[in-house]
């Protein structure tokens, strides 16, 4: 293997890894934020701001990260992953909304909460990755 | 857009393989732009030519 490609998959590579990093980052202050106002520090508002910050904080860099390892990837996987983020944007706009105008009209009484949204997004991101995959090989 | 790029390859013996440790993509990458399922960027268009030695335009052929 050539030394381009080595220094390429390296990059790749090491964008991969932060990238997990920050998502497992951003996830890990999401539910301390989410759950240490109950379990651990009696819904101080100082205690809960911060975590709510340093949460976004990680949120940036978690955006920064998968802004850099679209960079790293090749042209198709990079194609690839678009598509995928655009039908998970879409499906996430279009599927909200549409609950959130249900419930007002009162066609739906089920509580819509913006993580199922969120879940939805990643698992049709997740699809739509794969299909895409398998569509280009 | 059609292309020569499997033609050029198999006359040069290599892999797909091959062509895209050249090219620094993915044999993926390869085999989509040989199946005429994916057209590559400028800078790989680019890539393509200068390893055959040929222009872009004899590599492409608009539809």
């Amino acid at each position: 293997m050539s030394d381009k490609t080595q220094t390429r998959d390296r990059r790749v590579n090491r964008s991969t890894v932060q990238l997990a990093i920050w998502t497992f980052v951003w996830v890990a202050t999401l539910a301390l934020a989410s759950f240490g106002p109950r379990f651990i520090w009696d819904y101080n508002p100082t205690v809960s701001w911060i975590t709510i910050v340093v949460n976004v904080l990680a949120g940036l860099v978690w955006i920064i990260a998968h802004f850099n390892y679209l960079r790293q990837v090749d042209d198709l996987q990079r194609k690839i992953m678009l598509e995928a983020i655009a039908i998970a944007l879409g499906v996430g706009l279009v599927g909200g909304f549409a609950v959130a105008a249900a419930k007002n009209i009162g066609l739906i009484s089920f509580d819509s909460e913006i993580a199922i949204v969120s879940v939805v997004m990643g698992v049709v991101y997740l699809v739509a990755t794969a299909i895409g995959t398998v569509r280009y090989r | 857009m059609r292309n020569r790029v499997k033609e050029l390859r198999t006359e040069r013996d290599w892999t797909q393989a091959d062509l895209a440790e050249q090219l620094s993509v993915s044999r993926q990458t390869v085999n989509a732009i040989e199946k005429e399922k994916f057209d590559p960027s400028l800078p790989v268009a680019f890539r393509i030519a200068r390893l055959f030695d040929q222009t872009i335009e004899e590599i492409f052929l608009d539809d």
